[in-house]
């Protein structure tokens, strides 16, 4: 792969829960820990990442202390099941966070911090170099606006482009998207599309301004299994030109298509990461092994049905002490219902958060 | 482009097209109808007190309880009640929606204060103000204007302050977002043409609101004096003597009547030509 050391997960940062109340308060502890040189390669460099809302009920914590970095033209999957804060992870990313959030790390692209950043400077970054694809494009686009409207509002967002200009555009990009019968979509409104051409409307959308790095938040999920196979040859294709994406999904199989790195998500945390290919063959995590080995097979026995995961995800108003997946694991010892295990690098390229994978790490 | 469609499909749309035939005919009819009568319309007729409709003298709605030409009062009575029912809904449209919409839109601390002020004008004993605004503004055409604009937005204020707030969720606006828009262009790119619905609907239910409302301040002695007249004051003296004279009721009511039918076939057919899933 051309990408081969686009991504890295830092591993030097503490993920645990203890750690985690430490180190959030600003970019001091990222910085200590992580060399400047080292960042400035990065396209989007993530770190100790927490995201927690207000509710009524309490403080939810959906992203808790997650790092990642990425390289230009890299490719990251975050998985994990409802709930697990993958999509929040987009959204923090994103700034798109609801007025009861509260954000806390760093997140630098093209080594900008994102977060406090100016509302403007924010909205000169989106759409450009930044941009997202939603989950389903029956609500992510207006439905009083033409096709040609939605494409062009986002060039006139960043260029003065004159009406003409824009429509010549906004027919280029439908053609990258491969649309069919372009020209004649232009004129269309969202509710005549089918569910596919509607997607391919809002990666055209994303990818109206070239933007260095996509957000993909389960961009296939709400479409037929088709049109699916469409949808992901056409991220891989903006992925081959260059644009690096980060992909939120649950379906491990869009992952491995489109990924060269994978990080697995539950209760907010990163449990592991890695190669794709590394994370698929040997799982380290009981809960990715849980996770692989609930994709039904065309192979599978019949009357042997493959079983899910034990038990429900957990509530996040009232986390377990220890190991969020203790309740789940299938091979947990006493140590985990007490203490968080931090995510630990392995020989190959990867990390896990796991007693099992990481015994050095058990307190003596 | 798109807007050419929007007529085209309002021009197809037959009970939308014969809204906007009669209402040009009363609008025709209330610039020049006086013309059409002998009468003018302070002429008064002692012989023929309440008469009822005779066409070949003229009379052609009959005569009210003063003797006066009905005709050529209503038709000219239809100036000032339509101005009314206009200037109300132009007022509810620009004043209402950006209001509701900005309140919406902003929530939180400056929603709340927008909304707490259009609390206020609402409990606002309606009079009282009235009384107010005369003390101030003395009797004239133009308090009626001030008095019916200053309340009669507050409804508009709260269905498109709900809308909006139900609107700023869906996800094209977070796409929006997402891609650099700013609120201002959000506000009028996404939000307000997704407003289009409910807005014209309670634009069109302003109209009689505002009319009714006028025929009450003129029966209080503002705005329209004699012998100058309009639908509301007619259809107000006709009610006194709808079982004497049914006609002092009758036309006047009419003509208000088929205005608003016109009225509302017409905003349907707006509403359903701007709406492309339509």
């Amino acid at each position: 792969m051309a990408h081969s050391d686009g991504i890295g997960t830092r591993r030097d940062n503490s993920l645990g829960g203890a750690g985690l109340r430490a180190g959030v308060a600003g970019n001091a502890g990222r910085d200590a820990s992580v060399p400047e040189g080292a960042t400035g390669r990065q396209l989007l460099d993530v770190s100790n990442l927490s995201t927690r809302f207000q509710t009524p009920h309490g403080v939810v914590t959906a992203v808790d202390g997650v790092s990642f970095s990425l390289a230009a033209g890299g490719s990251l999957g975050i998985v994990g099941e409802s709930g697990s804060g993958k999509s929040q992870t987009l959204f923090s990313i994103m700034g798109l966070l609801p007025f009861n959030a509260e954000i806390q790390g760093s997140v630098r692209f093209e080594g900008r911090e994102l977060i406090d950043l100016a509302p403007v400077a924010l909205n000169k970054l989106r759409g450009e170099r930044l941009a997202m694809v939603f989950q389903d494009p029956m609500t992510a686009l207006n439905p009083y606006l033409t096709v040609e409207r939605q494409l062009s509002e986002v060039l006139q967002y960043h260029r003065g482009l004159s009406r003409r200009q824009a429509r010549a555009e906004a027919l280029l990009a439908l053609q990258r998207v491969h649309m069919p019968e372009s020209a004649r979509q232009l004129d269309r409104y969202p509710h005549q599309l089918s569910g596919g051409m509607r997607q391919r409307v809002v990666i055209a959308m994303a990818m109206i301004g070239s933007p260095a790095l996509l957000l993909a938040d389960e961009p296939t999920t709400a479409l037929d299994v088709t049109i699916q196979a469409d949808i992901l040859d056409l991220l891989a294709e903006q992925r081959e030109a260059g644009t690096a994406i980060v992909l939120v999904t649950h379906d491990l199989g869009v992952v491995a298509r489109l990924c060269d790195r994978v990080m697995v998500m539950y209760a907010g945390r990163v449990v592991e990461e890695g190669w794709t290919r590394e994370v698929f063959s040997h799982p380290r995590h009981p809960y990715t092994v849980g996770l692989l080995a609930a994709i039904p097979r065309l192979d599978d026995d019949l009357c042997n049905p493959r079983k899910p995961i034990d038990g429900q995800p957990p509530d996040l108003l009232a986390l377990p002490e220890g190991c969020a997946f203790a309740p789940r694991c299938f091979c947990v010892r006493e140590i985990c219902r007490r203490k968080s295990p931090k995510l630990l690098e392995h020989d190959r390229d990867g990390a896990v958060a796991c007693y099992r994978e990481n015994p050095e790490a058990l307190p003596s | 482009m798109t807007r050419d469609t929007s007529w085209r499909r309002l021009a197809r749309n037959p009970m939308a097209m014969g809204g906007v035939v009669v209402l040009t005919l009363i609008v025709l009819l209330a610039l020049f109808g006086s013309g059409l009568s002998v009468h003018a319309i302070d002429d008064v007729f002692w012989d023929r007190i309440s008469a009822p409709p005779d066409v070949e003298a003229g009379f052609y709605f009959g005569t009210d309880a003063n003797g006066r030409d009905l005709f050529v009062r209503t038709v000219l009575g239809a100036r000032v009640s339509l101005l009314v029912g206009l200037a109300a809904s132009l007022i509810s449209l620009v004043i209402g929606v950006a209001y509701g919409a900005v309140a919406g839109f902003w929530g939180g601390h400056v929603d709340s204060v927008m909304m707490r002020i259009v609390d206020i004008l609402y409990s606002l004993p309606f009079v009282f103000f009235v009384i107010l605004l005369t003390v101030y503004v003395g009797r004239s055409l133009s308090t009626i204007f001030i008095t019916i604009g200053a309340v009669i937005w507050l409804d508009m204020a709260r269905i498109v302050r709900g809308q909006t707030l139900a609107l700023k969720q869906r996800e094209f606006v977070e796409a929006a977002r997402a891609f650099g828009a700013t609120n201002r262009r959000i506000l009028v790119s996404h939000i307000i043409p997704n407003l289009l619905g409910p807005v014209i609907i309670s634009m069109l239910l302003v109209i009689p609101d505002a009319i009714l409302t006028e025929s009450f301040l003129s029966f209080l002695g503002l705005g329209v004096q004699e012998p100058n007249t309009s639908w509301g004051v007619l259809i107000g003296e006709g009610a006194q003597s709808m079982t004497e004279a049914p006609w002092m009721l009758l036309f006047p009511g009419a003509f208000l009547a088929v205005t608003l039918l016109a009225f509302n076939f017409f905003g349907d057919g707006l509403r359903d030509a701007l709406d492309p899933k339509e």
